[in-house]
C-alpha cells in the first residue's frame, strides 16, 4: 500500500525529472525494507519542491491570474450583497423573574405586535410580494435575538438584523417599548429599565475586504493546483 | 548536521553509493534518516551543481560519484563545520 503510494507521489514530480530519476526513485523505494507513512510525505513534499523548482515561473503566474481573478470575481460578489445592520439594546432586569421575562418575550414577539411592526415599519417591501405573511413574520422572528451577555441574569440584549441601518434601529427600540410596555402590565414583577438604547448601527455583512481576501487566496490555491496537474 | 547535501558529498567521500546504499550509510554515520524526496532531491540539485554525478550503468540503481568540484566544496563546508564547532567548544569552555 505504502509502496504504491509512493509510485503514486513519484508521477507528481515534473516530467523531465521523472524521466532522469523516476526509475531510481523507485528502485531505491524497493529497496527501503519498510517505508512508512513518513516516506510518503517526504515524496510529496520533495515533489512540490521540485515542481516549484522546474516550473517556479509557471507557477507563480497561473497562481497570480486565477489569484487576481478570484480577487476581482469575490469582490463583484461581496457587492451583489445587500448589507445587514445589527442594532440591539441592553435592558436591566436586575429584579424581573425569569418566568416574567419569559412571557414578556414570548409577548413581544407575538404574531400581532410581529405584524405591527411590519406595517408600521414597511418592513420586507420586496419579500411581501412574492412571500405569504406567514413567511415573513418567520424570518422577522429568525432576525430578532434575544440573549443575556456573558450569561448575566440581570440583564439581557434584544436585537434586530435588517437590510437598513435606521430601520433596524427603530425595530429594536420599539421592541424595548414594547417590553417596558408588557412588564407595567404585569404589576409587582420587577421592572425593566433601558440601560443602552439601540444606536443606528454599521453594518455587519457581507465583510468585503474578507471576500476578496477569501477570492485571491482561493483563486492563488486553484492556480497552484492547476499548475500541478498539467505540469510539463 | 542535517543538511541532505552535505551529508551526501560526505558520503560519496567514502566511495561510490546507489540511492538506497546512501541513505543506510547516512543513517549510519549521522543518525539521519533521510526520506526519498528528500534524498532525489538533493541529488538533483548537487548533480546540477555539478558536485556529484552519475556512473553510466545499464542499471536502475545508479551509483554515485563525488566529482573534484564536489570534494572542494566538501572540504569548504567541513572548513566552515570545524570553525564553527571549535567556537561552540570554546564558549562552552570544552577547547
Amino acid at each position: 500500500m505504502i509502496r504504491r503510494t509512493l509510485g503514486w507521489a513519484a508521477r507528481l514530480y515534473p516530467r523531465a525529472w521523472r524521466e532522469r530519476y523516476g526509475e531510481e526513485f523507485l528502485a531505491t523505494v524497493e529497496d527501503m525494507p519498510a517505508p512508512g507513512w513518513a516516506a510518503v510525505w517526504d515524496a510529496g513534499k520533495g515533489a512540490i519542491a521540485m515542481q516549484l523548482h522546474h516550473h517556479g515561473r509557471v507557477f507563480l503566474r497561473r497562481a497570480a491570474i486565477l489569484g487576481a481573478a478570484g480577487f476581482v470575481l469575490a469582490g463583484l460578489i461581496s457587492l451583489q450583497i445587500p448589507d445587514e445592520y445589527y442594532s440591539r439594546a441592553l435592558v436591566g432586569a436586575a429584579n424581573v423573574e425569569s418566568k416574567v421575562l419569559l412571557r414578556s418575550v414570548e409577548n413581544v414577539l407575538s404574531r400581532q405586535r410581529l405584524v405591527e411592526l411590519v406595517d408600521k415599519h414597511e418592513l420586507y417591501a420586496e419579500l411581501r410580494t412574492r412571500l405569504p405573511l406567514e413567511d415573513i413574520l418567520e424570518t422577522m422572528r429568525k432576525s430578532i435575538k434575544v440573549s443575556a451577555p456573558n450569561g448575566s441574569a440581570r440583564a439581557f440584549e434584544i436585537g434586530f438584523l435588517y437590510e437598513d441601518g435606521p430601520l433596524a434601529q427603530r425595530v429594536a427600540n420599539d421592541l424595548v417599548s414594547a417590553l417596558l410596555q408588557e412588564n407595567r402590565a404585569s404589576n409587582g414583577a420587577g421592572l425593566f429599565t433601558v440601560l443602552d438604547a439601540a444606536p443606528n448601527p454599521a453594518p455587519i455583512y457581507p465583510n468585503r475586504p474578507v471576500f476578496a481576501l477569501s477570492g485571491l487566496l482561493g483563486g492563488a490555491l486553484l492556480g497552484a493546483i492547476w499548475a500541478l496537474l498539467r505540469r510539463a | 548536521m542535517t543538511d541532505p547535501s552535505i551529508l551526501i558529498l560526505a558520503s560519496l567521500a567514502e566511495g561510490d553509493k546507489h540511492g538506497y546504499a546512501m541513505m543506510e550509510d547516512i543513517a549510519r554515520f549521522a543518525g539521519v534518516s533521510l526520506g526519498p524526496g528528500t534524498l532525489y532531491g538533493a541529488i538533483s540539485r548537487l548533480e546540477e551543481r555539478g558536485w556529484i554525478r552519475a556512473r553510466q550503468v545499464a542499471e536502475r540503481r545508479k551509483p554515485y560519484t563525488l566529482t573534484a568540484a564536489g570534494r572542494r566544496q566538501l572540504a569548504k563546508e567541513l572548513e566552515s563545520l570545524g570553525s564553527f564547532v571549535a567556537t561552540g567548544r570554546a564558549r562552552l569552555g570544552q577547547v
